[in-house]
């Protein structure tokens, strides 16, 4: 019965279907003569993956040799590339493809701070406005355009099934379930999720 | 049917991320890495369903959607969330999108679609 609470985090939902994948497998491995040790070696990466993204707080590899993986420290707890994490340990994982996140809040962070940065609206403040009384420019058209291209990407996702999706006048409900959620970097899952939103 | 869209998740895409790595080294072929990632839906999609017990709720605005071929592709501005249960706690987003496939078709009769 505690096992059955523990799974209501991330971190437990995760240890069990890690386990149950790799117990389901184990025959298919073995009629193809595959090694049981690539079996426990797809375990033990599968988990390390998981503590590297850094998106489960209280996710920890069963296996003890990935806790030096988990010492390495960043800032905000945010994901960072993993090949760029490996390089730090210095480890096996040289190989394969990655994903690299990238946060929009902090990008435009950067660039706000960059705007303030005195000498550089000082030296060029007086050739912009020259430039606008000789051609005006519509820059609002550039505006809109890289706002529809922009208006599916997000970094804050939810997976999931809908039992409805209703609207009335311009309140929408959405009835969802079995969702997986990465808000600002961190996981989140629901059986059930039910969500109020309005349309104008 | 199980549903794919949760290889597009931390847990999914560590798994998948394992299996190239494994390929490239030869150590098993795409074969049997297929057979893992057909296990892993059916294993995922089972446990979201049976083994949570975690509600949330959520106000926002809606700022745009899509539907097509049965998926709902929402954006929502500004969103709180709200985990109900015993340790209520609460949080904001300021732009979140939801991929939603129909959950009335998950069961075990397979339709074509």
């Amino acid at each position: 019965m505690a096992g059955a609470g523990k799974e209501s985090t991330p971190a437990g939902l995760y240890h069990y279907v890690i386990n149950d994948v790799i117990r389901s497998i184990r025959q298919s491995f073995l009629n193809r003569g595959v090694d049981e040790q690539v079996l426990q070696e797809l375990k033990s990466q599968w988990e390390l993956k998981i503590v590297q993204s850094r998106s489960v707080k209280e996710f920890v590899a069963e296996d003890q040799r990935t806790a030096s993986a988990s010492n390495v420290m960043y800032p905000h707890g945010n994901r960072f590339p993993i090949d760029a994490l490996s390089q730090v340990n210095n480890t096996r994982h040289s190989k394969g493809t990655f994903s690299v996140y990238i946060f929009t809040s902090q990008t435009k962070c950067l660039l706000n701070n960059a705007s303030e940065f005195p000498s550089y609206s000082a030296s060029t403040g007086a050739k912009s406005a020259k430039l606008e009384d000789d051609e005006p420019l519509n820059t609002d058209d550039d505006a809109s355009d890289e706002d529809d291209i922009d208006s599916f990407e997000c970094d804050n996702v939810i997976v999931c099934q809908y039992d409805k999706v209703t609207r009335a006048r311009s309140k929408w409900k959405l009835h969802l379930k079995d969702g997986i959620m990465n808000i600002g970097g961190n996981d989140y899952v629901f059986n059930k999720a039910s969500g109020d939103c309005d349309w104008a | 049917m199980s549903y794919q869209l949760y290889r597009n998740t931390t847990l999914g895409q560590s798994l998948q991320e394992t299996l190239e790595e494994l390929i490239q080294t030869q150590q098993i072929d795409p074969d049997l890495a297929l057979i893992v990632l057909l296990q892993f839906d059916k294993t995922i999609n089972s446990a979201l369903a049976n083994r949570l017990r975690t509600r949330m709720s959520f106000k926002g605005h809606l700022r745009t959607y899509r539907f097509c071929d049965s998926v709902w592709t929402l954006i929502v501005e500004n969103a709180e969330f709200r985990e109900t249960g015993s340790d209520t706690h609460s949080f904001k987003v300021d732009k979140l999108k939801v991929v939603a496939c129909d959950g009335k078709t998950s069961g075990l009769e397979c339709k074509e679609l």
